[in-house]
């Protein structure tokens, strides 16, 4: 077993979800469906890393992220943190490092309790995790409000969720992940149904809470904009695999993987030229009914014969750059 | 030739905490073949927008102003006029197919009841058959007409639900965030389709999205939207180059392109439609603001030929930019 | 800041009891069909509560004895303003103290459905599973038989008594609450909340307790009104089978048991109590109704809980 890098360090991850099935073929049929969600990847985050997770629906790349934090229960293979085998924890052994390893969700209307108030919402987890003493706890969460820009504290401290708008939803939403001092924070698509201008505002505010109270983020986002401006690392998934990972600047310079060419491609930019763009054809195909060999091949336009029977492995080409691709081989 | 002409369009709604003005007084005209992108944030009211154009509004929307469609004030017609209009002329398709699609219908039934409501006289085996040929059209195999909405996949889907809405050839194809809900690269192919069917079918496109760069990709010309109203409208390359109201500048600087290194962020938030600020809605977070703004609406004027801005500064800001330079500014009765 | 007034309103209420919420959340809604129904079956039930507090103060003569110098079966009169019945009695007073029993046994066998059904429902729509399996078969079919049946043979197996007829009447409701608050946590439990509680670290209790229980409670006041409407009359049924409550006890129900056998000669002795029943129960539906009115479109758009 090579030694364990970084914050967190993820070997052979597989989460793969059971399909129910109806009474009969409950009884009748031997084998199990499962959709592989996650299905074999390895990576690690070094402290300090901004790693964007990026993909589009079917990648694995939300998956992989709560399996991280635990909220889905893996199939297969590990994850350490801080070199602690915490893939095999159970609730109980776990619950105490929750407080270092936070997520906030993509959806801010759905991810904070409406009957509970913004402060309430931040003391649960400064109570929970003892973080202060009962006396400092309203003073405490007032500072947390006031470091995610929601002045003045005092009025939002009291104040439902259903009153507030989308920005400053998600604003509470990461004051709560900070609340407790994480050391690592799974980010999904936390800007994906903000308006436009209030994107940046957000992404800013984690830069700065980044660089204030030294975190590791890992951001999952479908969009590679997105994930240029704010990340020093970039993972590509498809299908539950990794095809391309890298330093990004490598990446966003260099892409080797078709899949990756594909969606810098396919992004709309506000360049004027109206330019014919080579799309892939096809669309992303039902995780039941996976292609065979590379997963991308009947979409890709440099598919090879090989390319249908084996599935490639995810090799460096240069340092820090890995590719899945027989192109490279 | 102008296809269609929105006039003074107002759409309050009734709640109980108030009126909500929706859209607050909004004019513009789309010609043949062109593509009208309407851009704005969320409770900008633009999706309101596209449900008056086709008046399928919840009863409790009071709408006023003018729509004129082929030389006709459409919100004058009754009931079943309007039936006729709706799909036949105007044309709307949906950011989740799915919420259009009954679930419990095949494909093919959604073809044949849009033909049997609207020309019974074609017959079944007719029908099909020119259904399957829309799909072919956008790039969907006949067969799928034997699928039930969930067996599709979303392209397949938005895509289905376009082949719908050209089935009458309409004049006017109005586009609610057509790509929202889908993934980058089949995001990609469906705009490439409708480029592609509205030259084919001639038909003119009102795009109503947040996402700035797929209008970048449509659109002739934009109109962007604030609080209810246009604060500016004009043509493609002068909205997204050289963009006049402030609020256009700043959203055009909060979007995260490849190219980004640094982004604007406006302060603030978009005001309560409810009891909007006076004056100009723009002007609690305008860095251009002045006393006026905050008492007056400034109206929408053209600073140049075919591009409107409402703004009490337009000239100043544009002449900033040199503006002028290009083109020639329109005649106004001063 | 916007949205200033209205929200701060609401929340400010919300801060102290549900009532009070209650109350902020009709205000808001001012002269809306539903909270002027509200209003107006509350008004009613606080004049019955005031009734039932201030009765010794209220009825001119003792219940439990013949009014002195009364004659038997005298129609409404101004001495007697709800007549007397075969002995005599006065019925104004009777009935006038008559409205405790019905409130108090409703009050007491709400609490009992509750304080039951509450926390059994929450636990069994968190945990799932086969427990909660055979939680539902048990509590339906409580549910399956016909509430009146049931309370009958509950109030033969533990015999008369204010308790026990209380307690009769809270098992023919607990599966309502059951069934409500369990159906409503399943639904909840799926909710990204509950899941932001798990990721803080949240053991199951607190989930149920501070995530889920806040946000399913508020269906729970339209239940109460319903619940107190329907308790009321299943009440007076019993004790107008002569179930329950002792012999001579002020109660509507009685009154109208007794009052029935002499319709013909003097039909005001079943109808000033069963015209009270109604009114109380139809002041509970009232604000039973209204609440519901209110409450769903709330849940709906999120606004709270």
């Amino acid at each position: 077993m090579r030694p364990l890098k970084g914050l967190i360090d993820v070997r052979d991850l597989r989460v793969y979800f059971p399909i129910r099935k109806n009474f009969i073929e409950e009884i009748f049929s031997r084998s199990r469906l499962y959709v592989k969600a996650v299905d074999g990847i390895s990576f690690t985050v070094d402290e300090g890393d901004t790693l964007c997770l990026v993909g589009e629906s079917g990648s694995g790349k939300t998956t992989t992220g709560r399996s991280i934090v635990k909220l889905v229960q893996i199939t297969g293979g590990d994850i350490y943190y801080k070199g602690i085998n915490i893939g095999s924890m159970d609730e109980k052994e776990f619950r105490p490092l929750r407080k270092e390893l936070q997520i906030i969700f993509q959806d801010p209307h759905a991810s904070l309790s409406p009957g509970m108030t913004v402060g309430k919402s931040i003391e649960f987890g400064l109570r929970l995790h003892k973080i202060v003493e009962r006396d400092r706890l309203r003073e405490r969460t007032l500072e947390i409000l006031r470091s995610v820009g929601l002045e003045p504290a005092d009025y939002y401290y009291d104040k439902y969720p259903a009153t507030l708008s989308g920005g400053q939803k998600q604003r509470v939403a990461i004051a709560r992940a900070i609340s407790c001092d994480p050391r690592f924070i799974v980010a999904d698509e936390p800007v994906a149904m903000l308006d436009m201008s209030v994107r940046s505002k957000i992404l800013k505010l984690m830069v700065d809470l980044k660089r204030e109270k030294n975190l590791t983020y890992l951001f999952i986002t479908h969009d590679l904009a997105t994930a240029k401006f704010i990340c020093n690392k970039i993972m590509i998934m498809y299908l539950g695999k990794i095809v391309e990972s890298g330093p990004s600047e490598e990446i966003f310079s260099n892409p080797k993987h078709p899949y990756t060419m594909a969606l810098m491609n396919a992004i709309p930019d506000l360049k004027l030229e109206k330019r014919e763009k080579e799309i892939p054809r096809g669309e992303i195909p039902n995780p039941l009914k996976m292609p065979s060999g590379c997963r991308f091949h009947n979409r890709c336009k440099f598919a090879m014969e090989r390319c249908s029977r084996e599935e490639p492995e995810l090799v460096e080409i240069s340092p820090g750059h890995r590719v899945a691709c027989f192109l490279y081989e | 030739m102008k296809i269609i002409s929105v006039k003074d369009l107002k759409i309050y709604y009734n709640t109980s905490r108030g009126v909500v003005k929706a859209v607050d007084g909004v004019s513009f005209d789309i010609e043949r073949e062109e593509t009208l992108g309407i851009v704005g944030e969320s409770g900008c009211g633009k999706s309101t927008l596209a449900m008056g154009l086709l008046d399928i509004l919840p009863p409790s929307a009071k709408v006023s102003g003018e729509i004129i469609l082929e030389g006709e004030d459409i919100l004058r017609k009754d009931d079943e006029e309007l039936r006729k209009i709706r799909h036949e002329k105007i044309a709307l398709i949906f950011q989740d197919p799915m919420t259009r699609l009954d679930p419990l219908m095949r494909i093919k039934d959604h073809f044949l009841e849009t033909f049997h409501s609207h020309r019974p006289e074609l017959s079944e085996e007719e029908a099909l058959k020119l259904s399957g040929d829309l799909l072919e059209a956008v790039g969907v195999s006949r067969e799928t007409l034997n699928y039930y909405p969930h067996e599709l996949s979303g392209g397949m889907r938005q895509r289905t639900m376009i082949a719908l809405a050209l089935i009458f050839n309409p004049l006017l194809l109005v586009a609610d965030e057509p790509t929202t809900s889908l993934d980058v690269i089949v995001e990609a192919q469906i705009l490439q389709l409708m480029n592609n069917i509205k030259k084919e079918f001639h038909m003119s496109i009102i795009l109503i999205t947040h996402n700035l760069g797929i209008v970048a990709e449509m659109a002739d010309r934009v109109a962007v939207m604030y609080a209810g109203k246009i604060v500016e409208i004009g043509p493609l390359e002068d909205i997204f180059i050289s963009p006049v109201h402030p609020y256009t500048q700043g959203l055009l600087g909060s979007v995260i392109t490849l190219e980004s290194k640094n982004l604007v962020m406006m302060p603030g938030e978009p005001p309560d439609l409810i009891n909007p600020p006076t004056g100009c809605r723009f002007a609690p977070r305008c860095p251009y603001a002045l006393d006026i703004c905050n008492k007056d609406e400034p109206p929408l004027e053209e600073i140049k030929k075919g591009h409107s801005v409402a703004c009490f500064r337009a000239k100043e800001l544009a002449e900033e930019k040199n503006y002028y330079l290009r083109g020639e500014a329109s005649e106004r009765a001063d | 800041m916007k949205n200033e007034e209205n929200e701060n309103l609401m929340e400010y209420l919300k801060r102290k009891f549900m009532v009070n919420w209650l109350f902020g959340s009709l205000s808001r809604e001012g002269k809306s069909t539903s909270a002027i129904l509200v209003w107006v079956g509350f008004f009613i039930l606080i004049f019955f509560i005031v009734i039932a507090v201030f009765a010794p103060y209220i009825a001119p003569y003792n219940p439990l004895k013949p009014a002195p110098g009364a004659p038997s079966f005298s129609p409404p009169s101004l001495k007697y303003p709800m007549g007397t019945d075969l002995l005599g009695y006065d019925l104004y007073s009777r009935v006038i103290w008559g409205s405790r029993i019905p409130l108090e046994v409703s009050a007491l066998s709400i609490f009992f459905s509750l304080i039951i059904g509450m926390p059994v429902g929450l636990f069994s729509g968190f945990i799932g599973g086969k427990i909660d399996r055979v939680l539902v078969m048990i509590m339906d079919s409580i549910y399956a038989f016909p509430g009146l049946i049931l309370a009958i043979v509950m109030t033969a197996l533990l015999g008369p008594g204010l308790i026990n007829v209380a307690v009769s009447i809270a098992v023919v409701y607990i599966p309502l609450y059951f069934r409500t608050v369990r159906n409503h946590t399943m639904s909840v439990k799926q909710e990204l909340y509950v899941e932001s509680g798990r990721a803080m670290g949240a053991s199951r209790f607190q989930l149920i307790a501070r995530f889920i229980a806040p946000n399913v409670i508020l269906t729970v006041p339209v239940l109460i009104s319903l619940n107190a409407a329907d308790a009321i009359l299943t009440e007076a049924s019993l004790s107008f089978l002569g179930l329950g409550i002792p012999p001579l006890t002020p109660d509507w129900g009685r009154e109208i048991s007794d009052g029935s056998y002499y319709l013909q000669q003097a039909p005001w002795l079943a109808f000033f109590p069963g015209i009270f029943i109604v009114l109380l129960v139809v002041a509970l539906s009232l604000i039973g109704e209204g609440l519901n009115d209110i409450v769903n479109p709330l849940i709906k758009r999120r606004e709270t809980l």
